[in-house]
């Protein structure tokens, strides 16, 4: 089933996923192949419950028509006990059939990701 | 190391970075700016601390043991309340024997910063700064360092002040490896000279002492992606005795000397309060602008301008005090003149909120009679003026108001001492109402925008006091508290209305002037050279002048052409000589290449430089087709036409603005003639002439005369302006919110002169006579003037090379007339000004 057209649309559900990001890659938000669907992508926070030390975070996209894994963001810096607001509404962005947003920290278990998206088929 | 944030707030609305709070959610555009200046996370200042000179407050402590007195660095936010011109010295740093008069300090005097130290009353080192800061408006960033361990002298101490380096005088150099007091087991305070009981009235915020570094200023400070200098987290060490004071616990007065260093070198207060009234002193007025999820947000708050108000020879001048929070005034027997102050903020739109709090009332004029009274207004151009002209006050004795100067009418109730008066004021929508004691008066209802109690404001309004008008056969003392919303309210402004600082002012259209104009000091070379501007924009019109030397003003324009120059200082046609005047329009700036105008080896020049729109266009909007290069954004567009008058009458010419232009300066090209100048202050048919030192000219003779539209200017059968068959030039300005300003103002023949509310520090000035004695064109601009009292003046009108008087305080919010004489502070005489913005007031420093 292709990904529908927006303009016309039968289901909007709105879903969030979280993720305590690990040392090395983990998907965070997976739009499966021919799943039909289309992703909107509204919030991306990105907060660091570690009480002292600041980390390092990398958020990637893989754009599954494209073929390939381009940054998102690249190792960017959230301190301690605050939240880095990557992606908001006024930057949304779509992610199509097999599309993957996934990320990694400078440690892991170290800074929680929180991902509030439209799920639209 | 003290760690500034804490908490970890996801929130679902639009994040903010919260003062109050710290919780630290952050945008990926605040992470950007922040790193920009390396200061990520962001650091915000929260409070500052106000420093009543009047009662005597102070910050004190005593090391329990010395440490370095060699080298230390001391760095703090300052802004200035009373301003005063000689002693006592304003002490913001200092440690003191009183007995033997040894002592280190660091102190304004005669508005002149010094670094000080004695041994048993023998100068030891005595620098001070070239530059004289007064500007009440806005906030320094002071850092003080001293190294005594310095082989060489003069690297021993130093001064900054916003970033920069001073120029110090020199009294005395400290000796090598010189230990004064600092450091020492003596008393230290914060805000006192205890050797001559002196102290400092105004603001800190954020205060930093470094035992045993000497720093520069990159360590507390940093220039924003604006271009501004702004606060950043000190993240070094200490050092023993060092302190981190940064007043945000207001919990009790103990609590506000609060050392954040994690040394506990916690500083004790005196003469502080943190009981709610007038006496208040814990502030959210900081150097830098942050929502904080409150209505009044936190920044550079408004106080009383101690800059206006002081008014023709003879009237009484008000006393400021407790950070110009406070105002007093006495009238003697019978005196004559009054005076008023506004606010250092004035604004032409949005919703603001005020409250001022009755203080002494004695002597008091009969009811019916012009009184004190609390005041919304446009500041006076006259001198001898007691209230703004145009403008509504609520008088004290009869509750009445007086509206623009008529006779006062019944509104509401009187007040006195220790009544609170709100004031609303909706430039929205240009009404003003009045409350007394939370009651709104006449049943006016801000909110709602009824039953207010005038209508129809508009132009640019401060709000303040009217103090002292005209005496009774007795004295007559007044006097006022305001609070701007600095401190705590005492009753709730209307839904909709806001506290008066720069985070709640809007946003200007032009964030950073310098893409619009600069001014560019360069030397020739009599070859070809570039000449770069800071803003990195390509200028469509430039205008050179020779700094050393008597030389020809040189102006060259996109419309007209390169190496085509036309001269102020003459009534001479355009002249083309290739290589002479500016020869290319660069993407960042000009190219000259030879001649006195622009480039003569080894004469020292400035270029001023206005970014027009490029490739002209053609206009059929006037009588007169045109061609237009316009740049609407900044208000500026170049005009050139051919004359069509044989004989009096009026043509009109499209200029290629949306507003109508305040100023125009003409030249006919092919012809020889003067420089008319049209200017919005004018009267109607008047014009000045730029090349000459006459006053205002009428050239009804030569038909009627109009002021510009939106679309089009008027030309008559003035030489210069509308003659057939003369190609003409128009170089038209247009004022721009936080940008540009054209007003007028009246002499006051006092060396403290008027004070002129631009909205932005200005870069470049220029002002002329058109009443008294005639006199040449001014110009200063602060790229020669790189600080006060800014002295340099170039003259329109003649070829001279740049002479040096001192004349005016360039200000983070305008401009104050310094001297008297026919230059431009004539008594009672007229004069008109234009100005172009190096920093909007939002953004400013003071200066």
């Amino acid at each position: 089933m292709a990904a529908p057209n927006i303009v016309n649309v039968a289901t909007i559900k709105g879903n969030t996923n979280v993720a305590t990001l690990g040392a090395t890659t983990g998907n965070i938000v997976t739009n499966a192949a021919s799943s039909g669907k289309v992703f909107k992508i509204n919030t991306v926070i990105l907060s660091n419950f570690d009480g002292t030390t600041a980390y390092d975070a990398t958020l990637t996209l893989y754009s599954a028509r494209a073929g390939l894994t381009k940054n998102l963001v690249s190792t960017i810096s959230v301190p301690a006990d605050a939240s880095l607001v990557v992606l908001d509404k006024t930057t949304a962005l779509y992610m199509e059939e097999g599309d993957i947003l996934a990320g990694f920290a400078s440690a892991a278990s170290k800074i929680d990701a929180t991902v509030s998206f439209e799920e639209i088929s | 190391m003290t760690k500034r944030y804490t908490g970890g707030v996801v929130s679902s609305a639009v994040p903010t970075v919260n003062a109050a709070t710290a919780s630290g959610v952050f945008l990926l555009s605040q992470q950007a700016d922040a790193q920009a200046k390396n200061n990520w996370p962001p650091f915000k200042v929260e409070k500052s601390l106000r420093f009543r000179a009047a009662n005597s407050a102070y910050l004190s402590r005593t090391p329990a043991a010395a440490s370095n007195r060699k080298t230390w660095t001391w760095s703090g936010w300052v802004k200035r309340g009373t301003i005063s011109a000689d002693a006592p010295h304003f002490a913001l740093f200092s440690c003191e024997t009183v007995t033997s008069q040894t002592y280190t300090s660091i102190y304004f005097v005669a508005n002149k910063i010094y670094l000080d130290t004695a041994a048993s009353n023998v100068e030891t080192m005595r620098v001070y700064t070239d530059a004289v800061f007064r500007d009440p408006s806005a906030w320094y960033h002071v850092v003080a360092v001293f190294d005594s361990t310095q082989a060489t002298a003069t690297n021993r101490r130093a001064i900054y002040i916003n970033g920069v380096l001073q120029t110090l005088t020199v009294s005395t150099n400290p000796a090598q490896n010189l230990e004064p007091l600092i450091n020492s087991t003596v008393e230290h305070s914060i805000g006192r000279n205890p050797l001559n009981g002196a102290y400092f009235d105004g603001y800190m915020a954020d205060v930093n002492f470094i035992d045993g570094q000497a720093l520069t200023p990159s360590s507390f400070g940093a220039t924003d992606k604006d271009g501004n200098w702004s606060p950043i987290a000190y993240t070094g060490t200490y050092g023993q005795n060092g302190y981190y004071i940064n007043f945000k616990d207001a919990t009790s007065t103990t609590t506000l000397g609060y050392d954040y260093s994690g040394n506990g070198n916690h500083y004790t207060s005196s003469g502080i309060s943190v009981t709610t009234g007038t006496t208040y002193d814990s502030m959210i007025d900081v150097p830098e602008d942050q929502s904080d999820g409150t209505a009044n947000n936190r920044g550079n708050y408004a106080t009383l301008n101690s800059l206006h108000g002081q008014s023709t020879s003879g009237w009484v001048t008000p006393t400021f005090s407790n950070g110009s929070l406070s105002i007093s005034s006495s009238m003697t027997n019978n005196q004559a003149g009054g005076n008023y102050s506004l606010s250092t903020q004035q604004v032409t739109s949005g919703k603001w909120y005020a409250e001022f709090t009755c203080g002494t009332r004695s002597g008091i004029p009969v009811a019916g009679n012009d009184d004190f009274g609390v005041v919304v207004g446009i500041a006076p151009t006259a001198a001898a003026s007691y209230c703004p002209d145009i403008g509504v006050v609520y008088k004290a004795t009869n509750g009445q108001v007086r509206i623009d100067g008529a006779s006062g009418t019944s509104y509401g109730n009187s007040y006195t001492t220790g009544d609170v008066i709100g004031v609303a004021l909706d430039m929205d929508n240009g009404k003003v109402w009045f409350a007394k004691n939370g009651t709104w008066q006449a049943s006016g209802d801000p909110a709602a925008g009824t039953n207010q109690a005038a209508s129809s404001r508009t132009g640019l309004y401060g709000i303040g006091l009217q103090l002292n008008t005209f005496a009774n056969a007795g004295a007559y003392t007044t006097s006022a508290s305001a609070n701007f919303g600095q401190r705590p309210f005492s009753y709730t402004p209307p839904t909709g209305f806001k506290a008066l600082n720069t985070f709640n002012l809007p946003e200007p259209t032009i964030k950073q002037p310098n893409k619009h104009f600069d001014a560019t000091l360069y030397t020739g070379t009599s070859s070809a050279q570039s000449i770069t501007n800071a803003g990195g924009f390509q200028p469509d019109f430039v205008w050179t002048k020779s700094r050393s030397n008597a030389a020809y003003h040189g102006l060259t324009d996109s419309v007209r052409g390169v190496s085509k120059g036309l001269f102020t200082n003459a009534t001479d046609s355009e002249s083309s000589a290739a290589d002479n005047y500016v020869t290319a329009f660069n993407s960042n700036g000009f190219s000259v290449n030879q001649g006195s105008a622009s480039g003569y080896s080894g004469y020292t020049y400035v270029g001023w430089q206005w970014k027009g729109g490029g490739t002209a266009v053609t206009n059929t909007n006037g009588t007169i087709t045109s061609q237009v290069s316009a740049n609407p954004t900044a208000g500026f567009s170049i005009v050139t036409y051919t004359g069509t008058l044989s004989g009096a009458g009026t043509a009109t010419v499209g200029h290629g603005l949306s507003v109508a232009p305040s100023m125009i300066i003409f030249k006919a090209r092919n012809a020889t003639g003067s420089w008319p100048v049209q200017h919005i202050s004018l009267a109607a048919n008047n014009t000045l002439n730029l090349s000459g030192t006459n006053l205002s000219l009428d050239q009804t003779s030569n038909g009627n005369l109009p002021k510009p539209t939106a679309s089009v200017f008027y030309t008559n059968w003035t030489t210069g302006m509308n003659i057939s068959g003369q190609t003409q030039v128009a170089y038209c300005f247009a004022p721009i919110a936080g940008y540009s300003a054209f007003g007028s103002y009246v002499g006051n023949g006092s060396n403290s002169g008027p004070f002129i509310y631009t909205g932005f520090r200005p870069k470049w000035i220029l002002y002329k006579a058109t009443s008294g004695s005639a006199y040449y064109w001014s110009i200063y601009d602060s790229s020669r003037n790189t600080y006060n009292v800014a002295n340099k003046i170039l003259y329109p009108n003649t070829s001279d090379a740049e002479e040096t008087y001192a004349y005016i305080d360039i200000l983070s919010n305008g401009f104050k007339i310094i001297a008297s004489g026919s230059n431009g502070n004539e008594s009672g005489s007229n004069y008109v000004y234009a100005a172009f913005a190096e920093t909007p007031f939002k953004y400013s420093r003071s200066s």
